[in-house]
């Protein structure tokens, strides 16, 4: 095994957590039974290593058969580091025909073109999506496996997903996608997330959406053990009173972000350009170059906490676009430029 | 062509019947007589009094039939019975209409029940609620047809509608889809839990939606219900027939390779589905590939694919 393979099974070992590396090695299937049991899995991930580095000279493993190792791991832990998702615009005709070795020639071939010494590797999952592992190289170096760019494509759809790539990477791929899947552009969809399942099921409509109509939903069983707690404080009489409000207000929250389990994203962003309003302070209103902010939401399940702050009454409701575009357009990075009239007066118009 | 009055004096002052009758020649002769038009009136007249006599007289001498009396009063029996069988309609119209507004009322203000207060006997009143249902009904399928059978719910006071288009294949319903569409100041589709790979947007553009949204509904149905189909026949022989390896497929199950076992000989075939028209359940073109050279080879390579070696 050469220094490439023995540090890239180094960096794999490091990546891979000791509870998912059994499943993994045999998923792999390069281990035989005997080395598959020689493998102590309580001992430290220092002597792990170095149980596997032995066990894949004696099987004359390489670097090839390595990366089948990291992308079975990926695949199965597709929740880690940061995911982006672009989007193909404006299909061909033919685009709906393509079909997966199509694509994964077309791909391939056109990458090949564009980069010199380029390792891909493509994969189908169950659920019908297309895994694209590159390593890169250029004319003069071998492809480089230890930073290895992830995509996730499903086709007949017009996003991707994409993780670790440079800015220079960046137009070469944009360039064999558009080509291997009959679009003739791509953008960047402005949504990004840790969770690849996150921002997929929130791009491809795949979870509970709800929608006006004449039963509204019940209020969730959980207010009721709060609302026992509340009552030592708060008259009965104002409880009922509002239960129809609450119920209102729960109905505007989930049509704004959904029922049920929400995509877990992280963030959403809002770089502000405006102008600054104050009489008081001319300094700042008589600036030439806009006003320039930004607004960043953070939380472990940010569109839950958006949906809890209008069901509670924290966020005004009818849910401001703001906020609901979150989901609406599926993105989580906004431009909001000031189209007002003037600096005469209250509120600009703010666009997205 | 301007009618002129009748020149002489007499039409002035005469009863009204001798003027009607004055008048009533003027316009039928008129055409005849052209120069002496006060001698033709006259003239027109008498020989109409005198057709009239003669009319009466042949009136008189015809035979009386003596059936005639019984035939009549037979008519005149019948004229009443439907006269009064339409008056009873008339008043069953009526109440049914009295009770189909309290009706309309009632399922607006679902948690109001309000006792219709009938004066009549209890079976009529039954009945009557019964026939004035019925109507209601009628209305609501006539109305629902009207819309295409899709469930529209009106919201945003007026300004917009949400509608809900449903899957089923073979009788089983699977997914609903939500729209929901701004009607003010234009149409639009504010919202929606369609699939990416429908395409909506398309859709949308080729439709006439600002005046007909049935030009963007109908297709969308057809193209939902097909995919929906399309999915159903691909779980069902994924669930039913386990000797069937799918090699191929995709997110819209427009494209499927599968893997079929023939029973005695243990030979492979490859059988490609291809859907090409999306608004389909059944496929375009099916192939089926029985070569063993090539079956084995593809498969391999699917295998590759499957396990992700280059």
């Amino acid at each position: 095994m050469d220094d490439s393979a023995k540090r890239l099974l180094q960096r794999l070992m490091r990546r891979i957590p000791t509870p998912t590396l059994r499943s993994a090695l045999e998923k792999w299937g390069r281990l035989t039974t005997e080395q598959q049991k020689s493998m102590d899995f309580t001992q430290s991930k220092w002597a792990l290593t170095e149980r596997l580095l032995g066990i894949c000279e004696e099987n004359e493993l390489a670097v090839k058969q390595l990366t089948d190792l990291e992308m079975i791991h990926v695949i199965d832990n597709p929740d880690q580091g940061m995911w982006y998702a672009f989007q193909l615009m404006d299909p061909e005709d033919d685009a709906k025909s393509v079909d997966l070795t199509q694509f994964k020639e077309q791909f391939k071939s056109h990458l090949r073109e564009l980069v010199r010494n380029v390792s891909i590797k493509m994969k189908k999952h169950t659920d019908e999506a297309v895994w694209i592992r590159i390593a890169w190289g250029d004319t003069f170096s071998r492809p480089n496996h230890l930073k290895p760019t992830y995509i996730v494509h499903y086709l007949q759809t017009p996003y991707v997903f994409v993780t670790s790539i440079t800015s220079k990477q960046k137009p070469l791929l944009s360039q064999a996608l558009v080509l291997s899947t009959r679009y003739q552009a791509i953008k960047d969809a402005n949504l990004s997330g840790r969770k690849l399942t996150a921002i997929r099921d929130l791009l491809m409509k795949k979870y509970q959406q709800v929608f006006p109509t004449k039963y509204p939903i019940p209020p969730p069983e959980n207010n009721q053990t709060i609302s026992t707690f509340v009552l030592l404080f708060i008259d009965q009489h104002i409880e009922k009173e509002q239960a129809e409000l609450a119920a209102n207000r729960l109905q505007m929250a989930c049509e704004a972000f959904g029922g049920g389990m929400l995509p877990q994203l992280q963030s959403a962003v809002y770089k502000l350009e405006t102008k600054f309003r104050d009489h008081s302070n001319k300094t700042m209103t008589e600036r030439e170059e806009p006003f320039r902010c930004v607004v960043k939401f953070t939380s472990t399940n940010l569109l839950e906490s958006f949906r809890h702050c209008a069901s509670s009454g924290i966020a005004s409701t009818p849910v401001t676009p703001l906020l609901s575009c979150i989901p609406l357009k599926g993105r989580n990075y906004f431009l909001i430029t000031d189209n007002g009239p003037g600096p005469s007066s209250q509120r600009g118009q703010p666009q997205v | 062509m301007t009618l002129q009055p009748p020149k002489s004096n007499t039409s002035a002052t005469t009863s009204g019947c001798f003027h009607l009758k004055q008048r009533n020649v003027h316009y039928s002769t008129q055409h005849k007589y052209s120069q002496n038009m006060e001698v033709a009136t006259t003239k027109g007249v008498l020989s109409h009094l005198s057709r009239l006599e003669v009319q009466k007289r042949s009136l008189k001498s015809q035979p009386q039939q003596p059936g005639g009396v019984k035939a009549l009063r037979a008519t005149v029996e019948a004229l009443l019975t439907q006269r009064d069988q339409l008056r009873a309609e008339i008043q069953t119209h009526k109440n049914i209409k009295k009770l189909r507004v309290s009706m309309d009322k009632q399922c607006t203000n679902e948690e109001e029940e309000t006792e219709e207060g009938m004066d009549e006997d209890s079976e009529n009143s039954n009945l009557l609620r019964l026939m004035a249902r019925h109507t209601q009904l009628k209305d609501l399928l006539h109305a629902h047809n009207v819309v295409g059978g899709y469930n529209v719910v009106k919201t945003r006071q007026g300004k917009g509608v949400c509608v809900s288009v449903a899957t089923f294949y073979e009788g089983v319903y699977l997914n609903t889809y939500n729209l929901e569409i701004d009607v003010k100041p234009t149409v639009r589709i504010s919202r929606h839990n369609v699939p990416p790979f429908i395409p909506l947007n398309n859709l949308a553009e080729q439709s006439n939606m600002q005046t007909d949204l049935r030009t963007l509904l109908d297709p969308l149905s057809q193209h939902l219900n097909a995919f929906a189909g399309r999915q159903q026949q691909f779980k069902f022989v994924k669930e039913l027939h386990k000797s069937v390896e799918v090699m191929e497929s995709n997110v819209l199950c427009s494209l499927l390779v599968l893997k079929f076992t023939v029973p005695r000989e243990k030979t492979a075939v490859l059988c490609s589905l291809d859907y090409t028209d999306c608004t389909r359940s059944l496929p375009t073109r099916v192939h089926f590939e029985s070569d063993a050279w090539y079956v084995s080879t593809n498969v391999l390579n699917w295998m590759r694919a499957a396990t992700g070696s280059q």
